[in-house]
């Protein structure tokens, strides 16, 4: 009866084998992560794209009324500073109108489904420039994890499972020689994999941090209570918008006559 | 960011903050927006307080309060409406508080152009109270110009606002159209705004109607409607005055407020004596409405003949008050209670009560004369 052939690990073996664990526990926590925030990211287009769409038209058109006005009071009064501030309403007119006619009023509302999400978590695994180990190979990977990327905003499934069942077929990249080797480099991987998770705390931070975030947190604070945000923004908006209409209305007819 | 010219509701920002393309100054505009709005509605509710106190004092609380200190009050609640207004130039309710107040004089001396103005821009924002108050001004030419067109324009913003219920204000505009006064006459419009207050249960807009609906007046004559809208009214009257009776009973018997029956039998006067000044012309207009319904069943006009229901509406526009009113103001008169001890008065309401079929009243004058039959004579 044959002996079993018993493998003893050596000591940097084993040390090698608990650090691929490892590295295995922070490439999942690093998908997770990168999930939350692309779909923070994703949401917080959305939620301007219904801004915009919903109360940024009405301050653009507050601000044509507005610019509207000051060219008319201009025409009257022939002074630089009515030039000037009739030129100035007329850019803030401009760049409100192209800030609610961009492309960010477009996003619609983002709603990714459970199976999104789990291919997403695994192309993140899978394509993480930060696993990479060496510069070739992490060019390479940045690549793949913007297609990820921009697949996940657009919801597209079939383009994240694209991306999969091309990575099974490329080789793996050739393993380095020898024990050391590896272990070096596997310890490279989790700094880099550390950097990135903490790189994702910042921007995740600095999401929360703009203006757009913090409107979205009160109209969902609002929303728990019934209450529809935005519709109370734009009745305040709108309300300026029939002003200065009206006033403009007036100042015209006074003007040119009825 | 915003700078805010005189006329408050321009709010030109300065453009080197909005030179970046993107929406983040749109929102911090929206999120700045929704502060102002934010604390300017604290100092309006502040403003508001005062008024809130008084609503829930009784009659001796506010008399105790002195001249000095309602006006003290009054000049606090005006700042803070000042401020409120300065926070947020678009304020509606604050704006149209101080368009009363200057047209009041209430915390501020009275300015008749200041408030014509306060009214204008609340009007502009939309809100129906300053759009009414400031067409007064413009039919009567008081702080402004006067311009019977532009009030017209007003009254009808104002009144076709959903959350303007004012029946009586709509049936005030309807008048006008109606008789042209100050404003263009326009009877058709009239009609509409009748039925528009009548429908809100406005008795004398809904006895106008039914006549119009009689007389093929500006609406399609209409038998049937007629007099649906006279019977509303009638009922209406006979709402009135089952109002003003519980509110005598309450007062009487302290419930749900406190025992008062001087108040009392001064409500009792009102159901039992139609002719009482507080009703006004009400009580003709319900009188109208009863005899117009008593004749089209009598004639089968609009509504199928029956002499048994033209004769109930007869006898209820002849009815000079309610009998059980009638009959509990003779009780008091009887006692003593609220007013001072009558037999005489006692004895005119229990009759006029007993007259209407009263067993209740009959009953007290039976017992009044068996008391004084027996009575040794003087």
């Amino acid at each position: 009866m044959p002996s079993e052939i018993v493998h003893r690990l050596s000591p940097e073996e084993e040390e090698l084998a608990a650090k691929r664990d490892e590295l295995a526990l922070l490439e999942a926590q690093l998908a997770d992560e990168e999930l939350a925030l692309a779909s923070a990211k994703a949401d917080l287009a959305a939620f301007e794209g219904l801004y915009l769409r919903r109360v940024g038209v009405l301050y653009a058109e507050l601000d044509e009324w507005n610019a509207r006005l000051a060219e008319l009071r201009a025409e009257q009064v022939h002074t630089p500073e009515a030039q000037t501030g009739a030129a100035e309403a007329r850019s803030q007119a401009e760049e409100s109108y192209s800030a609610t006619h961009g492309d960010a009023a477009e996003v619609e509302p983002f709603t990714p489904s459970p199976e999104l999400k789990s291919l997403y978590r695994e192309a993140a695994k899978r394509v993480h420039p930060d696993t990479a180990t060496d510069e070739k190979d992490r060019a390479q990977r940045e690549r793949l994890m913007k297609e990820v990327n921009a697949a996940y905003a657009a919801g597209d499934v079939d383009g994240l499972r694209r991306v999969l069942a091309n990575l099974e077929n490329s080789p793996d990249a050739v393993q380095g020689a020898g024990v050391g080797a590896d272990l070096v480099r596997v310890l490279r991987q989790m700094r880099q994999l550390r950097d990135r998770l903490t790189e994702i705390a910042k921007e995740m931070a600095g999401l929360a941090g703009t203006e757009i975030a913090n409107l979205k947190a009160k109209a969902d604070a609002a929303g728990a209570e019934g209450r529809d945000l935005l519709a109370e923004m734009a009745a305040i908006v709108q309300g300026r918008v029939n002003v200065a209409r009206q006033q403009f209305g007036r100042e015209s007819d006074e003007r040119y006559g009825k | 960011m915003s700078k805010l010219d005189s006329n408050g509701a321009l709010v030109p920002a300065k453009s080197a903050e909005l030179a970046r393309k993107d929406s983040a100054p749109l929102a911090r505009r929206g999120l700045q927006d929704l502060q102002q709005v934010g604390s300017a509605d604290e100092w309006f509710q502040r403003a508001n307080l005062f008024y809130k106190e008084i609503e829930d004092l009784s009659v001796e609380e506010i008399k105790r309060w002195s001249e000095a200190e309602i006006e003290r009050r009054e000049v606090e609640s005006f700042a803070c409406l000042v401020r409120a207004i300065e926070i947020d130039p678009n304020h509606v309710q604050a704006l149209g508080r101080i368009g009363l107040a200057y047209e009041s004089g209430l915390g501020v001396s009275e300015n008749l152009s200041q408030a014509a103005a306060y009214y204008r821009r609340a009007a502009d924002l939309g809100d129906a109270q300053a759009q009414w108050h400031l067409a007064q001004m413009y039919l009567v030419g008081r702080g402004v110009q006067q311009d019977p067109n532009e009030a017209a324009v007003l009254f009808l913003k104002a009144v076709q606002q959903d959350a303007f219920v004012f029946p009586y204000q709509m049936m005030q505009l309807a008048w006008k159209l109606y008789k042209g006064e100050g404003i263009p006459q326009d009877k058709a419009h009239a009609a509409l705004w009748f039925h528009r207050a009548a429908h809100y249960g406005e008795s004398e807009a809904q006895v106008q109607l039914a006549w119009m609906y009689y007389r093929g007046e500006s609406v399609p004559k209409d038998m049937t409607q007629a007099a649906e809208w006279f019977r509303a009214a009638s009922e209406v009257g006979d709402a009135c005055v089952q109002n003003v009776l519980s509110m005598g009973w309450r007062l009487y018997r302290g419930d749900g407020t406190a025992r008062d029956l001087a108040e009392s039998a001064r409500s009792f006067r009102g159901a039992a004596f139609w002719d009482d000044t507080s009703w006004g012309n009400q009580q003709e207009v319900f009188r109208t409405a009863r005899t117009a319904l008593g004749e089209m069943y009598a004639e089968g006009n609009g509504v199928p003949r029956d002499q048994h229901q033209a004769d109930f509406w007869f006898s209820k526009a002849e009815m000079t008050g309610d009998p059980v009113a009638q009959c509990q103001l003779g009780r008091m008169y009887l006692k003593g209670e609220g007013v001072s001890r009558n037999p005489n008065q006692a004895r005119i309401w229990l009759q006029a009560s007993a007259e209407q079929g009263n067993a209740e009243a009959q009953e007290i004058l039976g017992q009044m004369a068996a008391e004084e039959s027996s009575a040794p004579k003087s």
